[in-house]
């Protein structure tokens, strides 16, 4: 009899638990739905999100830290002496980068001293050639 | 009487088709309806359980295809007859290509004895039920021939499994069935449907679910098994089989797997609600039972049964092998025994 009791005991108990897991997925079924349909909308990004980088050409001064710094050889730069007056400078003939390179790790950007390079925000850079992925900024 | 079979029976006798042709000519326009409405209700079944699963699954599901992605079928069906079919070079090649085709037949006969609304049903036996009962088994001959077919350690894991969950849960299926022959006092199915007419009050339906409960319910955890449905999806467990005795068919052979499995989750469905909920029979015991209404009636009910199974198949995790044959062999078997003796009883007193 024991046994028995027990028997209907476990078999309650079953159906309790399956009573209580098709109430949960009733509740998910009402809910916000996780997916974000890519294509048409996107996430918010945090704001120091940082992927590619981009120059500004105008304020670089062609020191060659950045290419120095780059540990997976992206940047490219070609110098050209200008003469301003009396003093020598020095600016970007042109500046190469060749962002199927880039890991986005913000070094160049960390050591450039006129903020020239920054990290930009863009990451969808899918393309059908690894030429079309060379940047030239001059 | 209407339905399909009489009304081209009338048919062919105006045209004076002989009698020796109007037999097979009926037999072959009945199995082409038959075959496309499965077609049809697997495209809505496919599209149906995936959306459904993903709601619950807080995702979206397929919606890229057509509106809501309601072709989404189509283009499976498509990518599956393009697909290349591979034989493996150690698998029984004439076992391995028959077993689509036999278990794919199972799932087409049942549908034979179905009654769809008042009279609508393609050959009402004497024998319905053993009739569904005998052929429901043979499914899971073919999924054990599929299984050995192979010649894969997983796939004949999954029939032996198949085999195993078929002999536990057929013997509880069949005695928790008797209650409601016994009520009805036919095996009939159209009868058993007209068994369930008339009302408590007035408002309640006399469906065999309010005088078969327990029966009800261990008929329908034998149905889970026999469909291989969510908890007792032993046979092809993906997670401890890859995907069970199917694992080395591959594009249409595959595709009829498939197709028989949602195949039978409707035909089920369907037995279920013609046993315990009343058929074509409306929800209401004062609404009129019209004809046009009976087809309309008993599809809905249907759709309520399939959105169950769907609901569990979204919710319960799946069982061990030795726990679905204890369930089977020291819980259902017991249980629909009690329910026999005490429905005996009951008509005795």
């Amino acid at each position: 009899m024991k046994k028995l009791s027990r028997a209907i005991y476990q078999m309650l108990l079953t159906l309790w638990s399956v009573l209580k897991s098709l109430t949960i997925t009733f509740l998910y079924f009402w809910r916000k739905k996780v997916t974000v349909q890519y294509p048409e909308e996107r996430l918010e990004h945090p704001p120091r999100f940082r992927t590619l980088v981009d120059v500004d050409v105008s304020k670089c001064i062609a020191c060659g830290i950045c290419q120095r710094v780059c540990p997976s050889d992206v940047i490219k730069i070609e110098v050209w002496k200008v003469k301003e007056g009396d003093k020598e400078t020095s600016k970007p003939r042109s500046f190469i980068l060749d962002l199927g390179r880039c890991m986005g790790c913000g070094l160049c950007a960390e050591h450039c001293p006129t903020a020239a390079i920054r990290m930009t925000q863009e990451y969808e850079l899918a393309d059908y050639s690894r030429e079309a992925l060379i940047r030239r900024r001059s | 009487m209407y339905g399909l079979g009489p009304l081209l029976e009338s048919l062919f006798k105006k045209i004076g088709v002989p009698t020796f042709w109007a037999e097979p000519l009926r037999a072959i326009i009945v199995s082409v309806v038959i075959l496309a409405f499965i077609m049809v209700v697997v495209m809505v079944l496919l599209w149906l359980l995936r959306r459904f699963i993903a709601y619950m699954q807080s995702r979206l599901g397929p919606n890229r295809v057509g509106p809501e992605g309601i072709l989404q079928p189509v283009a499976d069906a498509t990518k599956l007859l393009i697909k290349e079919d591979i034989t493996p070079a150690a698998a029984d090649k004439v076992m391995f290509s028959v077993a689509p085709v036999l278990i794919f037949l199972p799932a087409f006969l049942v549908y034979l004895v179905i009654p769809f609304g008042k009279g609508m049903v393609a050959k009402d036996f004497h024998m319905g039920i053993v009739f569904v009962l005998a052929v429901g088994g043979v499914t899971s001959i073919a999924i054990i021939l599929a299984g050995w077919a192979s010649n894969n350690k997983y796939s004949i894991l999954g029939g032996m499994r198949s085999a195993a969950q078929l002999i536990a849960y057929e013997v509880p299926m069949v005695i928790s069935l008797l209650g409601v022959v016994m009520l009805a006092g036919t095996f009939k199915m159209g009868g058993i449907v007209e068994a369930q007419s008339g009302g408590f009050w007035g408002i309640l339906p006399r469906w065999f679910i309010f005088y078969q409960p327990i029966g009800f319910l261990v008929f329908f955890i034998c149905v889970l098994a026999e469909l291989g449905h969510l908890p007792f999806d032993l046979p092809e467990g993906e997670s401890e089989l890859v995907a069970g005795y199917n694992v080395e068919y591959s594009g249409m052979r595959f595709a009829l797997f498939y197709l028989s499995e949602f195949s039978n989750a409707f035909a089920f469905s369907a037995i279920i609600v013609t046993l315990f909920l009343g058929g074509w029979k409306p929800p209401l015991a004062f609404i009129p039972d019209w004809y046009i209404l009976s087809p309309i009636w008993f599809l809905s009910k249907v759709g309520v049964m399939v959105l169950l199974l769907m609901w569990l198949r979204a919710s319960i995790v799946r069982t061990r092998i030795d726990q679905l044959l204890a369930l089977g062999w020291k819980v259902l078997l017991p249980v629909a025994l009690f329910n026999f003796l005490l429905t005996g009883g009951l008509m005795l007193v």
